[in-house]
């Protein structure tokens, strides 16, 4: 195909408006999309393309333009005289002069003869086009073969048998005994256990996202009991900290920011009121232990499992089920601003969030699947659509909400109602107090000015009022001088009407400002929920010819993907009951998405819960269990997970429960200077022989730093931390706006979360940005990671912080005992007697340093001790769990 | 970060086998000698004429018909209706009455190129450069037109072409980032670090700031004050005790890279630093660079240190003159072009000149541009809204044809017509000059085959006729 071809197609993509089309030489057969698609689009298409579609007529495609609108088919082939979009044409009624002026940019402004001529030989001729309605064709929708059905991810996983294993007194749980299976086959075995300290240390780290504290450590080294290690674990799942410590990882997998829109500048955050309700409602349902299927059916479909719209009130239960559904409202949506409200742009959203659906909770590329059909896995190109289809009636682009006006509240609207009449009753009260105060102010303060105005010379009382009753910008030079010289004069200041007042004015005021407190105090609020719902009915979903909104091709019915749909019971289409003001696709698909034979929802969901505890997923391509994805190396293992994960209720807490109880979880993780024969074998530990040593997360680093210097703030939920963006490019907690200055301390998890221009600290060390969602982090070790440990203001100060914390708990004052409290607070252990010695010389050297320096001589201890403290805290001991 | 095999492949079918101390850390143990990420030098696919890059990227949009393309026309029907309606982007133009240029047209150097009054020292320089008068880009707002100039692709998510050259190049000096950006310390671009990010590459493609006040680095220097040696002490004791954790995993690679970052960081304050120390340019220099005038000091200085960076061995330096869009004249044309022109013409002269006596500008491109062009329709009475039709770019050294314009645009400079260039055919060559094929250098990323210039949609192809 031709260059320029290419060209207008990436010109049809980027933007609603494109070049005119050339004239067709006079023999040449016209072709809706070559000829008659260039003109509608300059035209017609601002009203009738894709977006609100005026007398619901859609000039995209010749079928759209033959099944016509309201007022009938736009168009009779053959017969322009009887075809509606001809005739208005030509008596220039379409395009309308109000849309000329609004939308049309490219000259001739209006259709000219030669294009009224165009259209009626087109129509003449029969309005052929490539795309004539026809069934999807097999290259949209190529039937499944035997083969692809057969490929592993699309088999119900059964739940194998337990393989022999010789090393039996290895084996803790069902998980060991496959991976021992696995490793005697190479003749090799885990590695011994950790020792509690470190077993203790890692637990913590994985379940809660902080390290426990030494007494924590000594309590659980001397408890003998066989359930010691058990009954910890279950405390930890039972903190609220589990919730926050792992929310976080399918906050990033929903693509969850409290932004709207790109994002793009660094200086304006476009905060949304209300949107971390959906991230208080993941940790909630992480430390509840929600099942897993339940949680992604509120997600995907909450609107339609709860009657919200008929509630008199809001019980918790409904405002949960709406808080949801924000899982759907993360795509970055820009069209609270008027110029980026859109057909095109309206379409990404509904794209950009099927994408996000389909990475996470699939494991598959299905979004390649957008412009054609998968090259490598049967989704085909209609599959993708059907799955759009789902979407399409809540996100609709040719029946919107903008982003700022799309929002339900915490209360019905029958309550809403009657708290607006509540509070404007309030208001009134509280109006109505005001007045009076200030009409008793006001007579007092017209007595002083009286008596001040008095003691101005007669001639001049006049001009002086004059003056100063006459606006700024307005007055004349004389009166300026006046006011300079005599306005302070006659000037009454608020504190002197206070004075004047007498004690039945004063008693009087009181007792109103009693009644304006009480009437504020009675006003009830309600606040946004970022939800997702439907307000209109499902629209017919077209496939997109190469995916490109502007060419609609065959109507697809809402479906799944065939090759995943192998129940006995197929997905069927709900049919909505007549007076339904919602269409249940979606509750359908979560439906099927999470029943108990679903080839991949629980496959996917148990192997990024192991790939975090793991480094590596058993199916190592995490996002990818298609045919150019890797092979899960012990695929019996993760069916047996997947099954025993869907037949004990989705039960989340068990499955976590079950991976930190087995052997190879509580292995040991150091290799030491020999290679062993397991080494030698599997120098990857693919086979797990030994517990991977694994950096933190970008939010436990720094929230283990707040945790060692005693300052971080754990509790729950809420609005995010604000942050500020600096001129040097760096981003940090913005004090300024904190009600709570504690707050600062805050866990990560409530940091304000944007889509680029993350809190500096996090961001260096790999918190993702998000165009999208992010399913599998990056874990880098850069050079920028080092200087903010070294350099940082909040490194810095938590340094301080921490050493101040190490002096006041230390008693005696003793420098071995400071340095081993420094110890315990930053790794949970006693330091060796050679880095006793170490950090002694170097506290001795430091003192030099600073005294030389010319630092306070009361001042350099601490100095030194922080210094101390700030290198603990960059030590790679810190940035990992071992 | 996980790899398939079709990446591994890829990876080490390209040469990245070295080692390099900034790494993308994988999961578990990497055995040595496998293939990994990092910036060490690599090989390019065919004999480059280039080396480095420098993107001298003017946010706002510089208008075409006030700098590089005379149009007699324009002149001639100035406050005349156009025959064409434009593509309006803001309001303002509704008349859409022909503005013509304040600024008068002359001749420049041996080639006689043409140019405006307002640059005269970027004028003095047109023997050295390839004027392009036919670029044409996708979108009319600055934020989606500035991604796309840097990416492509008006959607943010894709690399930078810096990252894309960086990921295909690695950087030829281990103690400086491979990729530099250096904008006005007051205040970023409107797509602020969306226009160097590395998008779906692996976060060490992304640009570095790199500033001309205070530390170059940010957090290069300790944000306090900190008494000398003091710093010293602390690397020592941490190497100490980072040494003794590490005995316990002695082959785990990214514990080896991080204690390696803190010695980085040490050579990278003292390069750095060095870099930003002016006090030993001569005076020439300095007045090359306009840095003896308030007026061309700010921007002069970036310039002058994008010269020092890639005469280091850096990349590409990424400069831009102003926060938000300093080239964005809605009203008023000859004075806010004359301001802002008046802040950079000199140093942008005196940066080609000074790549030229030093012998560096044949193996370093130079490319000067905004994200897209103006309108010749006058907006609120003097000034031009966007266009995204046409818009002129400068190429500078690096393989390029000297003293050419290449490409039209139409009578009134609204469109560009004749040898039109997109961003993707841009990209394609400036990665060809590198070395490196644009269909060639791919990544893999959620299952497709990524590269900088989609071919398959954009048709790209290395614009040949302007190479010399």
């Amino acid at each position: 195909m031709s260059r320029s071809y290419f060209l207008a197609i990436v010109l049809a993509v980027l933007c609603p408006v494109a070049v005119l089309p050339a004239e067709p030489a006079a023999e040449k057969p016209l072709l809706f999309e070559s000829d008659i698609a260039p003109v509608l689009r300059i035209y017609c298409w601002h009203c009738h393309g894709g977006g609100e579609l005026a007398a619901g007529l859609d000039l995209r495609s010749q079928p759209l333009i033959l099944a016509g609108g309201t007022h009938g088919p736009a168009v009779i082939p053959g017969d322009p005289e009887k075809s509606l979009l001809y005739q208005k044409v030509v008596q220039g009624e379409m395009p309308p002069e109000k849309s000329i002026q609004e939308h049309v940019v490219f000259s001739p402004i209006k259709p000219t003869p030669e294009h009224q001529q165009l259209l009626r030989r087109w129509i003449e001729e029969g309005a052929p086009a490539l795309y004539t309605d026809r069934p999807l064709n097999a290259s949209e929708d190529p039937p499944l073969t035997e083969e692809e059905r057969q490929w592993w991810a699309f088999q119900t996983p059964v739940r194998p048998a337990l393989p022999a294993i010789d090393a039996t007194e290895r084996a803790r749980t069902a998980i060991d005994q496959f991976l021992l299976a696995r490793m005697e086959k190479e003749k090799i075995s885990f590695s011994g256990d950790a020792d509690r300290a470190t077993l203790l240390q890692r637990v913590f780290m994985d379940l809660a996202g902080l390290p426990p504290s030494l007494e924590q450590i000594r309590d659980f080294e001397q408890d003998m009991d066989p359930m010691a290690f058990d009954r910890r674990v279950d405390q930890l799942l039972a903190s609220a900290a589990f919730g926050q410590r792992w929310a976080r990882r399918w906050l990033d997998a929903a693509g969850y920011t409290d932004v709207v829109g790109v994002d793009n500048d660094a200086s304006i955050i476009k905060y949304q009121e209300g949107k971390w309700r959906y991230r208080d409602y993941v940790v909630d349902a992480l430390n509840s232990n929600m099942p897993h299927d339940q949680f992604l059916r509120e997600q995907l479909a909450g609107d339609e499992l709860v009657d919200w719209r008929d509630a008199k009130e809001y019980t918790p239960e409904i405002r949960r089920h709406l808080v949801a559904t924000g899982f759907l409202r993360q795509a970055a949506d820009s069209t609270g601003e008027k110029e980026l409200n859109t057909a095109d742009i309206r379409t990404r959203i509904l794209l950009d969030t099927v994408q996000m659906v389909s990475s996470n909770l699939l494991g598959m590329t299905v979004h390649c699947a957008q412009c054609h059909t998968h090259k490598f896995d049967p989704i085909s190109h209609a599959d993708y659509y059907r799955m759009v289809a789902i979407f399409a009636p809540a996100i609709n682009p040719q029946k919107w909400k903008h982003v700022t006006i799309r929002h339900l509240n915490t209360v019905s609207e029958s309550e809403r109602a009657s708290i607006d009449a509540h509070n404007s009753e309030q208001k009134q009260q509280v109006d109505k107090a005001l007045a009076e105060i200030n009409s008793i102010r006001a007579s007092f303060r017209s007595g002083l000015l009286e008596k001040k105005r008095a003691m101005l010379p007669q001639q001049i009382r006049e001009d002086v009022q004059k003056a100063i009753e006459t606006a700024v910008d307005n007055r004349d030079e004389i009166q300026k001088y006046l006011v300079e010289k005599l306005g302070p004069l006659v000037k009454v200041e608020e504190a002197e009407v206070d004075g004047a007042l007498d004690e039945a004015a004063q008693r009087r005021i009181a007792e109103l400002g009693e009644v304006q407190r009480l009437a504020e105090a009675a006003k009830k609020q309600y606040e946004p929920i970022t939800a997702l719902w439907e307000f209109s009915s499902a629209p017919a979903q077209h496939l997109f010819l190469r995916g490109e909104f502007e060419k609609p091709g065959p109507v697809v019915s809402p479906g799944v993907i065939r090759v995943m749909d192998r129940g006995e019971k197929p997905f069927v289409i709900p049919t909505a009951g007549k007076d339904s003001l919602t269409s249940g696709y979606r509750r359908a698909f979560a439906e099927w998405l999470t029943r108990p034979d679903h080839p991949l929802t629980a496959r996917v969901y148990v192997n990024r819960v192991w790939q975090r505890y793991f480094g590596r997923g058993i199916v190592p391509t995490t996002d990818n269990f298609g045919t150019s994805g890797m092979l899960p190396s012990h695929p019996k293992l993760l069916d047996w997970l997947a099954r025993d994960f869907v037949d004990n209720g989705w039960n989340v807490k068990r499955l976590h429960r079950m991976i930190v109880s087995s052997t190879v979880y509580r292995q040991a993780s150091d290799t030491g200077p020999e290679v062993s024969e397991a080494e030698r074998i599997d120098p990857q530990n693919v086979l797990l022989w030994r517990m991977p040593l694994r950096r933190l997360e970008s939010e436990i680093i720094r929230d283990r730093v707040l945790h060692a210097s005693g300052m971080l703030e754990d509790r729950l939920g809420g609005p995010p931390v604000p942050v500020l963006p600096r001129a040097d490019s760096s981003v940090v907690i913005d004090t300024s706006k904190l009600t709570r200055k504690a707050d600062q301390y805050r866990r990560s998890i409530y940091v304000l979360a944007r889509r680029n221009y993350h809190l500096s600290q996090l961001d260096v060390f790999d918190q993702p940005v998000l165009p999208l969602n992010c399913t599998n982090r990056n874990t880098s070790a850069v050079v920028q990671q080092s200087l903010i440990m070294l350099n940082s203001e909040f490194i810095l100060d938590q340094a301080g912080i921490l050493a101040d914390r190490v002096s006041r708990e230390v008693a005696s004052g003793s420098q071995e005992d400071q340095i081993g409290r420094a110890f315990q607070l930053t790794f949970s252990r006693q330091p060796a007697a050679e880095e006793v010695q170490w950090c002694g010389d170097f506290l001795a050297r430091q003192v030099e340093r600073l005294t030389a320096g010319g630092e306070q001589p009361t001042a350099v201890e601490q100095a030194a001790l922080a210094n101390l403290c700030q290198m603990l805290l960059n030590t790679n001991e810190f940035l990992y769990v071992r | 970060m996980q790899f398939t095999r079709r990446q591994m492949l890829q990876l080490s079918g390209m040469g990245f086998g070295a080692l390099a101390l900034n790494c993308l850390e994988q999961q578990g143990v990497v055995r040595a000698g496998e293939p990994r990420i990092g910036l060490a030098p690599r090989e390019p696919h065919f004999e480059p004429r280039a080396r480095s890059v420098i993107m001298m990227m003017q946010n706002g949009g510089p208008s075409q018909m006030d700098l590089f393309d005379p149009k007699q026309t324009l002149q001639k029907l100035n406050g005349k209706a156009h025959s064409i309606k434009v593509e309006m982007f803001q309001p303002g133009s509704e008349q859409n009455v022909l503005l013509g240029s304040p600024f008068t047209f002359k001749p420049q150097g041996q080639c006689g190129t043409e140019m405006s009054d307002v640059i005269p020292h970027i004028g003095s320089v047109a023997d050295e450069l390839c004027v392009v008068r036919s670029m044409h880009t996708g979108h009319n707002n600055h934020t989606e037109g500035l991604i796309m100039f840097m990416t492509g692709k008006v959607f943010q998510g894709r690399p930078s072409f810096g990252s894309w050259i960086s990921y295909g190049l690695g950087t030829l000096n281990q103690n400086l980032p491979a990729y530099v950006v250096l904008r006005d310390p007051k205040g970023y671009n409107t797509s602020g670090t969306l226009t160097w990010n590395s998008g779906f590459l692996p976060s060490l493609y992304g640009g570095t700031e790199f500033s001309s006040e205070g530390a170059p680095v940010l957090n290069l220097n300790p944000a306090r004050k900190q008494h000398p040696g003091v710093q010293a002490e602390n690397l020592k004791l941490l190497a100490q005790l980072n040494r003794r954790h590490q005995k316990r995993f002695p082959r785990e690679s990214s514990l080896e890279t991080r204690i390696q970052n803190y010695e980085l960081a040490a050579r990278m304050q003292l390069e750095a630093s060095e870099l930003l120390d002016i006090s030993r340019e001569t005076e020439a220099t300095s007045k090359l660079y306009g840095l003896d005038n308030p007026t061309t000091r700010p921007y002069g200085l970036r310039c002058l240190l994008a010269r020092k960076l890639v005469e280091a061995g850096v990349r590409f330096v990424q400069v831009h003159p102003k926060p938000t869009q300093p080239w964005d004249s809605h009203s008023n044309t000859k004075s806010s072009l004359a301001g802002i022109c008046g802040e950079t013409d000199l140093p942008t002269a005196g940066l080609i000149k000074d790549l030229k006596q030093r012998g560096l500008l044949e193996e370093t491109i130079v490319v000067w541009s905004g994200e897209f062009g103006r309108l010749p329709v006058s907006q609120n009475g003097t000034g031009r809204d966007h266009n995204r039709n046409a818009f002129s770019l400068l190429l500078s050294g690096g393989g390029f044809k000297r003293g050419i314009t290449y490409g039209e645009t139409d009578e009134v400079g609204y469109k560009a017509v004749v040898n039109r260039v997109s961003m993707a055919d841009l990209h394609g060559t400036i990665l060809h000059q590198l070395g490196l094929n644009h269909e060639e250098l791919i990544y893999e990323n959620a299952g497709r085959d990524e590269t900088l210039t989609d071919v398959s949609l954009t048709g790209a192809s290395v614009v040949t006729d302007i190479l010399a």
